[in-house]
């Protein structure tokens, strides 16, 4: 039985880091966001410019992404910095301290001064990490984790080294009673049959469909045609032939098992198994939901070597290509390329992946902690108001 | 009278306020590395953001126009652009737009093999600049070099009538002396529209802004083409909307100006503004404004990263954000009000530092026009 | 590594495999566990795919153990499989792909 070492929190879940931060839900906040974590060392701001004066859809959006974020397992505290009499923080810290998370938010406008507000944030931010440091680890089986799997910065190798391996890797946790996330529903545009094939029922298969119907109805109207623009021609250049065969590279990140369940962005899977998130192929914003939707730890493959990573989720980046990991070793945690150069099989790979999986899982950091790669977008789905 | 102020003399004929080194990050993947640029570098803004990459058409453009007028900014000394390098918006396509009046370069983290080597030629160039821009002194300026963007935020009834005549008498003022203004046109405003048109010049805008005072349009964003609600102003809307336009003084409105797009001429412009603040502050900044006038009842908890901007209110309102002010409004005679507005604006132009500047209150975002994919 | 392989085969059931070197005209093609050596007849760049057994016209390439396309025109043992033989799958193809495909667990 494979295990990990984790932190167990108040709702059951359980995360592998321990993170206190501090987010805005109001744009005109970030930059208090930013000052106030800078003053309380150890603490990582989260900052954005959604939350108001969006539309309804859009809010609706913001506020699942903050709340998951903030109620991530991976997070010990989390402090929302708001802003006048409309603002979410205290409805979405309300839900979260229900659900047994150490939350708290502060409204600037309200009847406290600035420097009143930012000296309360910072006693509270210095008591969450206190008491973030007693908090004890404890052991937890790989059924417990939920994987997001990502890719950016693509190149000709993705789809023949890394994104096999990570399926390789998908299918053995999903096989140990663990869960995988795969995302980008770009990706699936023109091959979507493929995956829906793979649905557990036909409620999933139709689900699927529907969302990447949408998907690409939206890039039409705003006069992007997937299906036409793809392979494109450096995709040629590089030897994929068809679509299918480009979507085949990317969906295969999540290997050959039964598709369970299809999300919304930031949303949390209910089942177990090969899950699908809808999110769009912008990296950064994709990461940011799979992560606002629960999962610990992201694999990243990428080719031409991409350095982000999660204000809160451990980010693992897989190299597809041996130059990219003889050349920028300090951004790739695996290395796929061994598959081209030194006949390793993706199998291998894939248990490479595994094993990083639950290093990482025990506290191992990652290049893009290392390197403070602590990118947050929220996926925009139309213009401020 | 004459009005001056010290600043920074750039080749192109326009000046700076500020002697910022800007470090601009093409996209969001390189934000970490200018960011960390920025902290090792005295002197310099870092000017990052969420975009940059898997944007289409309009939005792309706006992204890419924004991060061209940030670079283009009298404010900033010179400009390092720092890529990712298989972004959509490519340093290459930046570079080639920024007008070749100041020193700018690019660098790529991918084209260096890792952010490591990135910071390190990042800090070199960046140091080599700040130290030129230590060098070069303010000089004496006649206002008309300036360029004041004006914003309101949450301003009501009262807070107009108390302020409303020395903020107008000031937009008369800069105008008068050939300064350029550039006033925010916010959805409030929409309703005065039609009675702002008349002092429009150019035909295509004049026409825009009489319809918009028509009807509220709202878009819904699932697809706009059909989607479109439209309502009529309440008669509190339009209230507003006029005591809100009287503060654009009384001059003839040249255009309204977009994304990036730096006014030609001396007088007043207007720009479309959202009603989130970081980003209208940093349309602003990418519209060639060297310094703003934030006008509210409140004050507002940011300012731009590459602009000093003054918060005006009215006086004896109940705002807890007094020190963010940097001047009240007592209201009473509007000229003499005007006039010490101008004076500490020149001042802080000559590099005093706002409420807001003290508070380290800086911020950048690059709105959306649309979805990513 | 013992051996040195030259492409690589992402599924047992796929009649093409991915050459990880470019190979000409003649070079042996070596995948791992697999005994067969199938000789190149056309230069094949690396990335690109080889037919790793004769495929009639109008039969379906799989990658990945998926049809990622149609041959438009018979291929031999060797060849360079692209755009100029291989077309991507229409409706009517997808459809009847998933004819033959049982929705399990329901």
């Amino acid at each position: 039985m494979k295990t990990f070492k984790g932190y167990r929190r108040a709702n059951g879940s359980i995360g592998v880091r321990n993170h206190v931060v501090v987010i805005n839900t109001a744009g005109e906040v970030a930059g208090l966001t930013k000052k106030l974590a800078g003053q309380v060392p150890g603490v990582i701001p989260i900052v954005h410019q959604a939350g108001q004066f969006q539309y309804a859809e859009d809010k609706k959006q913001t506020i699942q992404t903050l709340a998951g974020t903030a109620g991530h397992p991976n997070v010990s505290a989390a402090l929302f910095l708001g802003m006048g009499s409309e603002d979410i923080s205290e409805e979405i810290a309300a839900n979260l301290k229900e659900n047994g998370c150490h939350v708290y938010s502060i409204i600037f406008g309200g009847n406290k001064s600035i420097s009143a507000c930012l000296e309360e944030g910072e006693i509270w931010l210095k008591d969450a990490l206190e008491r973030s440091k007693q908090q004890e680890m404890e052991e937890a089986n790989v059924t417990e984790l939920k994987i997001g799997l990502e890719c950016g910065g693509s190149d000709a190798w993705s789809g023949i080294t890394a994104n096999p391996s990570i399926g390789s890797f998908s299918d053995s946790i999903v096989f140990d009673g663990g869960t995988s996330i795969l995302a980008e529903t770009t990706e699936a545009v023109g091959a979507e049959h493929i995956l829906a094939n793979r649905a557990v029922n036909l409620e999933v298969k139709n689900r699927f469909l529907e969302i990447v119907k949408r998907f690409e109805q939206r890039a039409k109207a705003a006069g992007e045609d997937i299906k036409a623009a793809n392979p494109s021609p450096g995709n040629k250049t590089g030897g994929l032939t068809t679509l299918e065969e480009k979507s085949l590279g990317c969906i295969k990140k999540g290997g050959n098992s039964t598709l369970m369940e299809v999300v919304d962005y930031a949303h949390s899977p209910t089942e177990k198994g090969f899950v699908f998130m809808d999110t769009p192929g912008y990296d950064v914003e994709s990461v940011t939901g799979l992560v606002a939707g629960g999962a610990q730890i992201i694999l990243f493959s990428t080719g031409k070597g991409s350095p982000t990573g999660s204000p809160i989720a451990p980010v693992i980046k897989i190299g597809t290509n041996p130059k990219l990991y003889k050349n920028m070793p300090e951004h790739i945690d695996v290395n796929a390329g061994k598959i081209i150069d030194q006949s390793y099989s993706f199998k291998q790979i894939g248990e490479e992946i595994y094993s990083k999986v639950l290093q990482v899982a025990d506290g191992e950091i990652t290049a893009s902690e290392k390197y403070n790669n602590q990118e947050f977008s929220i996926w925009r789905l139309a213009e401020t108001q | 009278m004459s009005y001056t102020f010290g600043g920074f003399k750039r080749d192109d004929g326009t000046a700076g306020t500020r002697n910022y080194v800007g470090i601009v990050s093409s996209v969001i993947c390189s934000s970490a590395v200018v960011r960390e640029i920025s902290e090792k570098v005295n002197g310099t803004i870092p000017i990052v953001h969420a975009n940059g990459c898997a944007q289409l058409g309009d939005d792309f453009k706006l992204t890419r126009n924004m991060l061209v007028g940030m670079s283009t900014s009298p404010n900033v000394h010179s400009a390092l652009l720092v890529g990712l390098g298989c972004e959509t918006n490519q340093v290459g396509g930046l570079l080639r737009r920024i007008p070749k009046v100041k020193p700018v370069e690019g660098i790529g983290i991918q084209q260096l093999a890792g952010g490591t080597n990135t910071i390190e030629k990042g800090v070199s160039i960046a140091e080599k600049w700040t130290e030129e821009a230590d060098k070069q002194a303010r000089t004496k300026l006649p206002m008309s070099q300036l360029t004041v963007g004006i914003l309101n935020v949450d301003m009501d009834e009262e807070a107009f009538v108390k302020a409303g005549s020395a903020v107008s008498e000031v937009v008369d003022k800069l105008v008068e002396n050939d300064a350029k203004v550039i006033f925010g046109l916010s959805k409030t405003l929409e309703p005065a529209g039609d009675e702002l048109s008349k002092r429009i010049i150019d035909p295509t805008d004049k026409e825009n802004l009489s319809e918009s005072s028509k009807e509220l349009k709202r878009y819904h964003w699932e697809d706009p083409s059909k989607n479109m609600r439209s309502d009529e102003f309440s008669a509190e809307e339009t209230k507003l909307a006029a005591l809100e336009s009287k503060i654009t003084g009384t001059h003839p409105i040249n255009s309204i100006i977009d994304y990036g797009e730096f006014p030609e001429d001396s007088g007043l412009y207007m720009t479309k503004v959202s009603s989130n603040v970081v980003e209208s502050l940093s349309k602003m900044a990418s519209n060639g404004c060297n310094i703003v006038l934030i006008v509210s009842n409140r004050g507002v908890l940011t300012g731009s990263i590459a602009l000093p901007c003054m918060t005006l209110a009215p006086e004896n309102n109940e705002s807890l954000f007094d020190e963010l002010i940097d001047y009240s409004i007592e209201g009473n005679d509007g000229s003499d009000e005007s006039e010490k507005i101008i004076q500490e604006m020149l001042e802080i132009s000559s590099g005093k530092q706002s409420q807001l500047e003290k508070l380290e209150l800086g911020d950048f975002s690059i709105p959306h026009l649309g979805t990513t994919y | 590594m013992d051996e040195q392989f030259n492409a690589l085969m992402l599924d047992e059931k796929d009649n093409v495999a991915v050459v990880l070197q470019t190979l000409r005209a003649g070079d042996l093609l070596s995948i791992q566990d697999e005994v067969k050596k199938v000789e190149v007849i056309k230069s094949i760049p690396y990335g690109h795919k080889a037919a790793l057994s004769p495929i009639p016209k109008d039969h379906r390439i799989y990658k990945y153990g998926e049809c990622m396309g149609i041959a438009t025109q018979d291929i031999e043992e060797g060849d360079h499989v692209h755009e100029s033989n291989v077309r991507g799958l229409t409706e009517e193809d997808k459809s009847y792909q998933e004819e033959g495909i049982n929705i399990e667990n329901i």
